[in-house]
């Protein structure tokens, strides 16, 4: 594992965060809207994996503050879903790094799913109301898309998943 | 020895990890109770100013994009645009005229009935924000906030009918709840009968329903519902959907209604600001009635 320096490890994990809440509230347009994945969650995922003294639940909770303010969630919706999330993702690290590709984009959206359902379940609105099929989308893109995100971070980073 | 050194660590991390979620857990719910808390007096944590320099920072370049695409538009078109412009606005001026004499008629009536009537609502101009928060819920951020007097629980309205109301501001931005969510009740009433019901949101942006009409309520395709001002939040009257055409072989109401309102592309929109004084409009009545004295306050 080839470990950069703390600095620009820190100044990679800002960076890769502000881009992924911007892109998180990109327009895209109708057609795409629905599918645009929960990018915050997938770049939380991708520094929890490799380097978890670096970034743990309280980190994902913090974090996941910020994206309420930034979707206009009640505050503390997706620091909920998101320090679950983070835990979950810590407990099966050990496995989860050393899985093929494929069986780590089913785990991941394992918990993009948890963390969709945690944000719903701490919604005010009505349950069924609010449950539609469209809903998921998110989830089902953001483990489609999880090697992409494997791929360009690391390009972007350096951090190697495996050893 | 080196496999207790090896194991310890371990243990130590899990507790710590388990300790880690509970703290996450509970500051998570205690956030969540004040914020529910808070919301009913329309405020929110200062949180909020975090994160907006990154709604700017996707706001800025949509922006400039459709400056440009504002700026590169042909000649012709804007020849054309402004001719058909002037139309309207000749037009709405005639209409106008129209308008003025009936409202003073009204407010003179209504003064002979001595009931109040508020006339002249006054608006704030507000441009939605190019961010999209969540596809399936109708919210809409706009660039008008605290600073500039819009309040919760404002109604807004585009050139065309009710679009809904100021849900949460900060002190840049407001978020708008549009009639189309899921979540949303709008007091209406058919203008043509004055019928009075509820329209409920759907998520869909093209659809409302009408759960509290009776089977047999008089209603027909294409019939107006305005607002009607019981809920003390929409100003009466201003015009909400159209039911919807009948399909072959269902009942009316299964259709629901139809939002006047350009709910997913508006550029701008009009925050009215009612909770404000209303301009005083009674104009003394020309004929002078034979007791005024009793209706003055």
């Amino acid at each position: 594992m080839s470990h950069e320096p703390l600095a620009s490890h820190r100044i990679a994990l800002a960076l890769t965060l502000g881009l992924a809440m911007i892109t998180r509230i990109l327009p895209l347009g109708e057609g795409f809207a629905p599918f645009n994945p929960d990018w915050v969650a997938l770049v939380l995922l991708y520094w929890i994996l490799p380097v978890p003294e670096r970034i743990g639940i309280l980190w994902a909770w913090g974090v996941g503050l910020m994206v309420d303010a930034l979707t206009g969630r009640l505050l503390g919706q997706h620091a909920l879903a998101y320090g679950v999330m983070a835990y979950l993702a810590l407990l099966m690290r050990a496995r989860l790094t050393l899985l093929p590709l494929f069986m780590q984009s089913l785990w991941v959206l394992g918990l993009l799913l948890v963390e969709s359902l945690l944000v719903l379940w701490t919604q005010r609105q009505e349950l069924p109301a609010a449950m539609q099929l469209q809903y998921w989308y998110p989830a089902l893109t953001g483990a489609l898309i999880w090697p992409l995100v494997l791929f360009i971070l690391h390009g972007l980073t350096g951090v190697r998943h495996r050893p | 020895m080196r496999v207790r050194l090896d194991h310890k660590p371990f243990v130590v991390n899990g507790s710590a990890l388990h300790v880690k979620l509970v703290i996450c857990l509970v500051a998570s719910l205690i956030v969540l109770a004040i914020e529910n808390h808070l919301e009913g007096s329309g405020q929110r944590l200062p949180f909020s100013a975090l994160v907006e320099p990154v709604r700017q920072l996707v706001n800025g370049p949509a922006r400039l994009f459709r400056k440009f695409s504002d700026y590169s538009t042909q000649q012709t078109d804007l020849v054309m645009e402004n001719q058909r412009l002037r139309e309207e606005a000749l037009m709405l001026r005639g209409q106008q005229l129209r308008f003025e004499a009936l409202e003073q008629e009204n407010t003179r009536l209504r003064g002979l009935l001595d009931s109040t009537f508020k006339v002249g609502d006054q608006v704030l101009i507000a441009e939605p924000l190019s961010i999209s928060l969540v596809p399936y819920e109708n919210l809409i951020v706009v660039n008008k906030g605290e600073r500039h007097g819009v309040r919760v629980g404002q109604a807004v309205i585009d050139g065309l009918g009710v679009v809904g109301q100021v849900l949460r501001v900060t002190r840049q931005t407001a978020d708008i709840v549009m009639i189309t969510d899921p979540s949303h009740a709008t007091p209406v009433q058919i203008n043509r009968t004055g019928l009075r019901t509820i329209a409920m949101g759907t998520g869909q942006t093209d659809r409302l329903d009408l759960p509290y009409l009776p089977g047999n309520a008089d209603i027909e395709p294409g019939d107006l519902l305005v607002t009607s001002g019981l809920d003390g939040v929409f100003p009466a009257g201003y015009p909400v959907a159209r039911i919807a055409p009948r399909k072959e072989g269902q009942p009316i109401l299964q259709g629901g209604a139809i939002p006047i309102a350009r709910l997913d592309h508006n550029r701008e929109l009009l925050v009215v600001r009612t909770d404000s004084t209303p301009l005083q409009k009674a104009p003394e009545p020309l004929t002078s009635p034979p007791a005024p004295s009793t209706h003055e306050p």
